[in-house]
C-alpha cells in the first residue's frame, strides 16, 4: 500500500512511508484556533517529494490556514510541521527561501514597476536566478516598466509566478490563484504552471476549487473536512478506492460492502448507481472488468465527482465528524 | 533582547538596503507633505499674527529684543513636529495593513524583526529629513514674508525677522535648549509621539484612523502625566521627563513585539501580546514598588 486514508487521528507516516525522509511537508496533529474559532483540528498532512498534491475542501475549511502555517506566517496552536525538514516558525526565513508561493490574492506594491519588484525580490533570495526571471517574464509578456497597479489580474498571477519560480524553490504552494481569473487567463495560467513545473522535479502543493484542472496536474491528493484530513493518497490510488458503481440491486438496498462505504445513492430509471470508498483500492484494470457479484459494472469517478461524493457523505453524517 | 537587535544586519546588507529603498520610496510624498504642511501652517499662522496686530504671541524675540510678529515661532514648529511625528509612525505599518501588502512581504525571506527594524530605521530617518524640511520651509516663508512684509500694516519691523531668519536655526537650538533647562523640552516629546504612534500602527490598519488615535493617545497620556506630576511633585515638575522617556520606551517596545509576534497581524493574537507586557510590567513594578516599600520603611 503507497498511500493510505487518514481517519484524523492515524499516522500516516508511520504506515505509509516509514521515514519523514520522503516527506516534504509533515504535520501532524495540527490545531489552529483562532479566538474560538477552531480552524484546524488535529490535522495530519504528508506530502511526498516530488509530488503535485491536490488540496481539496471547502470554502473556509482551512486550506489557507494550513498553506500559512506551512510558510510560518501563522503558529499552530497545537501539534508539529516540518516543511523541507525546517521548522517554518524557528526557522522562517530559510522555509521560506526553500519555496515559492502563490497565494489566492497576491498584494502586491502598486505603485513599483515590474521591474522595480522584482529587483527588489531579487534581492532577499539566495539562489535568485536573473536568467529564468528574464525567461518567464518574456514567456509571460510581462511590459518591466508596466507599474504593478496597471496589471491585469491574470497579470498579476504570472508576475506571482515569476516571483515564486525564479529563486529554484524546492517547493511551491499555490493557494487558489486561478480564482477569479475568466477560463482564458485560468487556462493560461495552468499551462504556464504546468511550463514552468515540468521536469523540475520539485514538489507542488496546490489549493483550489478548480478540480478538473487540479486532476489534469496533480498526482497527490489530500482532502480536508471539518479541519482534519479526511483522506490523503496518490491520485490514482484514489480513483480506484473511491468509484462509482452500477448495482445489480433495487433502489435503497446497497449496504455497506467490500468493507467499504457507501458515500452516496442515485437511481436513474431501473438502474441504481451507488459511490463507494472501498476499505482497498481496486487492482488496476479491475474497474473495468469487474466480477464482484452484486456489482454489474464499475465506473472510474473523475476527481470533483470524488470530492462531492466524499463531502455528500460528511454532510450526511451525524454531527457533521471528520473521521474516515 | 537578541530580539531587538537587527539579525545578521551587515551580513545581509543587501536585504537591508532593498527594504530601505523600498520604505524610502514608498514615504517619499511625505515629504512633499511636510513642506506643504509647514507651508499652509505657517502661511496661515504668519499671516494671521500679522493681520491681528498681536503678533503670535506678541512676545520679546530672543534674539533681537524687540517685540515681534514672529518672535517665538518655534511653538508653532513644535506642533508641526509633532504633526510630522504622528504622520510619519502612523505610516509605518498602517498602510501596508491596510493594503494587505505586509502579507507579502511576509511571504518573502526576511525576518519580522528585520521588517520591523528597517520601517522603524527609515521612518525616524525620514521623520529627521521632514524636520529638517519644515524648518528649512520655515526659514523660506520667513525670507518671503519679509519681502511681501511692506505689504502687510504690522510687518514693520523688517530688520528684526531678517536677524531671526538668518539665525533661525541657531534660534531653534537656542530655544530648545531653554525649553529643556525650563523643563518643557519639545524634541523628546516629540520623539514620543513617534513612539505612540509605533505602537498604534501596528494595531490599526487605516492610517488616518491610526494618525487621528496617535494625536489623541498622545494627548490623553501626556494631560494625565502633565496632572500627576503637578499633583504629585508640584515642585519638581521636570520630573515628568522620566515617565515620558519609560513610557516612550515600552511603546517601541511593544510595537515591536506585537510585530514580530502577531503571525499576521491580523489575528487578536496581538492585543493579548499587549495584555501579557503590559500586565507582567506592571506586575514587575508593583513588585519592585513594594519590595521597596519593605526594604526602605518596614
Amino acid at each position: 500500500m503507497d498511500g493510505a486514508i487518514i481517519d484524523g487521528s492515524s499516522n500516516i507516516s508511520d504506515t505509509a512511508f516509514g521515514s519523514h525522509g520522503d516527506m516534504v511537508i509533515s504535520g501532524k496533529g495540527i490545531v489552529k484556533r483562532f479566538g474560538r474559532t477552531i480552524a484546524l483540528n488535529g490535522l495530519n498532512i504528508n506530502v511526498p517529494r516530488g509530488s503535485v498534491y491536490a488540496l481539496l475542501g471547502r470554502n473556509g475549511v482551512g486550506k489557507s490556514t494550513l498553506i500559512q502555517l506551512l510558510m510560518g506566517m501563522l503558529e499552530p496552536t497545537e501539534g508539529t510541521v516540518s516543511v523541507l525538514g525546517l521548522d517554518p516558525i524557528r526557522d522562517d526565513v530559510a522555509v521560506k527561501q526553500l519555496l515559492g508561493y502563490i497565494p489566492e490574492r497576491m498584494p502586491m506594491y502598486e505603485w513599483m514597476t515590474v521591474d522595480e519588484l522584482l529587483s527588489f525580490v531579487s534581492g532577499v533570495y539566495k539562489n535568485w536566478s536573473f536568467i529564468d526571471e528574464e525567461r518567464l517574464s518574456q514567456k509571460f509578456h510581462l511590459k518591466r516598466d508596466q507599474k504593478v497597479g496597471a496589471l491585469s489580474r491574470g497579470s498579476r498571477a504570472l508576475l506571482s509566478l515569476v516571483i515564486a519560480m525564479a529563486h529554484q524553490p524546492e517547493l511551491v504552494l499555490l493557494d487558489e490563484c486561478t480564482s477569479g481569473m475568466d477560463a482564458i487567463a485560468r487556462r493560461e495560467f495552468e499551462r504556464s504552471v504546468i511550463d514552468a513545473l515540468s521536469g523540475s522535479g520539485r514538489t507542488v502543493l496546490f489549493a483550489g476549487h478548480q478540480i478538473d484542472e487540479m486532476e489534469r496536474i496533480s498526482d497527490w491528493v489530500g482532502i480536508i473536512s471539518s479541519g482534519r484530513m479526511l483522506l490523503e493518497m496518490p491520485l490514482d490510488q484514489l480513483k480506484r478506492t473511491i468509484v462509482s458503481v452500477k448495482l445489480d440491486t433495487k433502489p435503497g438496498l446497497p449496504a455497506p460492502f467490500l468493507g467499504g462505504k457507501v458515500l452516496t445513492t442515485r437511481t436513474y430509471g431501473k438502474d441504481t448507481y451507488a459511490s463507494v470508498w472501498l476499505s482497498e483500492p481496486l487492482e488496476e484494470g479491475q474497474e473495468t472488468v469487474c466480477k464482484i457479484p452484486g456489482i454489474l459494472e464499475v465506473i472510474p469517478l473523475s476527481l470533483e465527482e470524488i470530492f462531492v461524493a466524499t463531502m455528500t457523505w460528511e454532510d450526511n453524517k451525524d454531527g457533521h465528524a471528520a473521521s474516515g | 533582547m537578541d530580539m531587538l537587535l537587527p539579525d545578521n544586519w551587515a551580513l545581509s546588507s543587501k536585504h537591508s538596503r532593498g527594504l530601505l529603498w523600498k520604505e524610502f520610496s514608498e514615504n517619499k510624498s511625505m515629504l512633499w507633505w511636510s513642506i506643504a504642511l509647514t507651508f499652509v501652517l505657517f502661511f496661515v499662522a504668519v499671516a494671521y499674527a500679522a493681520i491681528s496686530n498681536g503678533g503670535l504671541d506678541a512676545g520679546t524675540s530672543p534674539v533681537t529684543g524687540q517685540n515681534s510678529a514672529i518672535s517665538a515661532p518655534d511653538g508653532l514648529l513644535v506642533v508641526i513636529w509633532a504633526i510630522l511625528a504622528a504622520l510619519n509612525s502612523a505610516g509605518m505599518v498602517s498602510p501596508e495593513l491596510g493594503s494587505k501588502t505586509l502579507q507579502f512581504l511576509s511571504s518573502l525571506p526576511l525576518s519580522r524583526n528585520r521588517i520591523w527594524w528597517s520601517k522603524m530605521a527609515s521612518s525616524l530617518c525620514m521623520l529627521g529629513i521632514c524636520l529638517a524640511v519644515s524648518t528649512i520651509t520655515y526659514i523660506v516663508l520667513v525670507v518671503w514674508f519679509c519681502r511681501m512684509g511692506k505689504m502687510l500694516p504690522t510687518y514693520h519691523n523688517y530688520p528684526d525677522i531678517r536677524q531671526i531668519t538668518s539665525a533661525s536655526l541657531a534660534y531653534l537650538v537656542h530655544t530648545e535648549w531653554s525649553n529643556i533647562t525650563n523643563n518643557s523640552p519639545s524634541f523628546p516629546y516629540v520623539l514620543s509621539i513617534f513612539a505612540v504612534g509605533s505602537l498604534i500602527t501596528v494595531l490599526v490598519d487605516r492610517t488616518i484612523t491610526a494618525l487621528l488615535l496617535t494625536v489623541v493617545v498622545s494627548v490623553i497620556i501626556g494631560s494625565l502625566l502633565v496632572s500627576l506630576t503637578a499633583l504629585l511633585v508640584p515642585q519638581h515638575q521636570h520630573l515628568i521627563s522620566v515617565p515620558v522617556a519609560l513610557l516612550s520606551l515600552l511603546f517601541l517596545y511593544l510595537s515591536h513585539q506585537v510585530f514580530v509576534g502577531g503571525e499576521t497581524l491580523f489575528t487578536s493574537k496581538r492585543y493579548s501580546i499587549i495584555l501579557w507586557i503590559v500586565f507582567r510590567d506592571v506586575g514587575i513594578v508593583i513588585l519592585a514598588l513594594v519590595a521597596a516599600y519593605f526594604i526602605l520603611v518596614g
